[in-house]
């Protein structure tokens, strides 16, 4: 494919994603997760806005991850592709209007048209819903996040946390309950149960740790289990 | 609060944001962070989960607490909502003890 003409006419379509550089690789700009400072966002713009192949690679290699993280949060992974691919082209075509006004303020930019497509995403859901709830009451809401493997972990999980939270006391769960169902704030928490900030702290960072000893001695126990199950077999 | 990109923000403020306990003014640059560190990325991952695991099970627990505390031949309560409602009170009760 011939970037250069396509990205000189903001009516193309960007690149196919396959096409586009992988956005964990190693650049120039991508060396800012790792803590040696922001890349120069003007000079990134402007190369975007001339149409050149690099801006649009930087652009990419720098928010790939992001967006396709961010979307995925809050979506799902259904056509999550091509999601990513809606936002790049909306980022990149406002730049080559020149929308963008503040070069300097892209991060916050690219931000403001990742939420737009959620929220847009989120309404036409709503809506497409309520059209199907007058043909068919038992819709439900399905939960794509995981796939079958991923969901067997997540039910280890709870399973160990249950362990854990059996042993806990009426109080201690009725804190975590408070914090993660009732989602009261930690201020609340406190001040109704008489608990400073470092007990409140304390306890949250127990049940984690606990959490833990327990998955990892379960964990243990099954590769055991498995190890003699293996050895019996033979 | 951070506004540079080479610091990361702790799990405590991701917890809060995932929560969605911060304002609008304090989750503007963090969000600007999460598009661009894959290290604050993996982190509000894990805090997700942990958030998603922690509610199931405390569901689960709180529903069995409740379920052995309520009268024989009573039908166990099955819907989350309700039971969230009277765990709290369950567990209100148990501090009584």
């Amino acid at each position: 494919m011939d970037l250069d003409e396509k990205q000189l006419n903001p009516a193309l379509p960007l690149p196919e994603a396959a096409e586009l550089p992988d956005p964990d690789s190693e650049i120039a700009g991508g060396e800012i997760a790792d803590g040696h400072g922001a890349p120069d966002w003007p000079e990134l713009v402007m190369r975007i806005r001339r149409g050149e192949e690099s801006g649009m690679e930087d652009l990419y290699r720098l928010f790939g991850r992001g967006i396709r993280f961010y979307l995925c949060r809050q979506l799902g992974m259904q056509e999550l592709d091509d999601k990513v691919h809606d936002t790049f082209l909306i980022v990149v075509q406002a730049i080559r209007r020149g929308d963008l006004r503040e070069p300097e303020r892209l991060m916050g930019f690219v931000r403001t048209v990742v939420r737009r497509q959620v929220a847009a995403h989120i309404d036409q859901v709503v809506h497409s819903r309520r059209e199907e709830l007058h043909l068919d009451v038992g819709v439900r809401v399905v939960d794509n996040r995981r796939n079958p493997e991923q969901n067997m972990a997540f039910q280890q999980k709870v399973d160990f946390m249950v362990d854990v939270l059996r042993q806990l006391s009426d109080r201690d769960r009725e804190i975590l309950t408070r914090f993660y169902l009732e989602e009261q704030s930690q201020e609340q928490i406190c001040s109704e149960m008489k608990l400073t900030e470092t007990q409140f702290r304390l306890l949250k960072s127990r049940a984690k740790a606990r959490f833990g000893d327990t998955g990892k001695r379960k964990l243990q126990q099954k590769s055991m289990t498995q190890f003699f199950s293996r050895v019996s077999a033979r | 609060m951070n506004t540079s990109l080479d610091r990361h923000y702790p799990e405590e403020t991701w917890e809060n944001y995932a929560r969605g306990k911060l304002s609008e003014q304090d989750s503007a640059p963090m969000e600007e962070h999460l598009l661009l560190c894959p290290a604050c990325q993996d982190l509000l991952a894990n805090v997700d989960e942990d958030l998603e695991v922690a509610k199931a099970a405390l569901d689960l627990v709180n529903g069995e607490a409740l379920n052995t505390a309520q009268a024989p031949g009573q039908a166990p309560v099955t819907d989350a909502k309700t039971r969230r409602r009277l765990s709290k009170a369950v567990g209100a009760a148990g501090t009584l003890r």
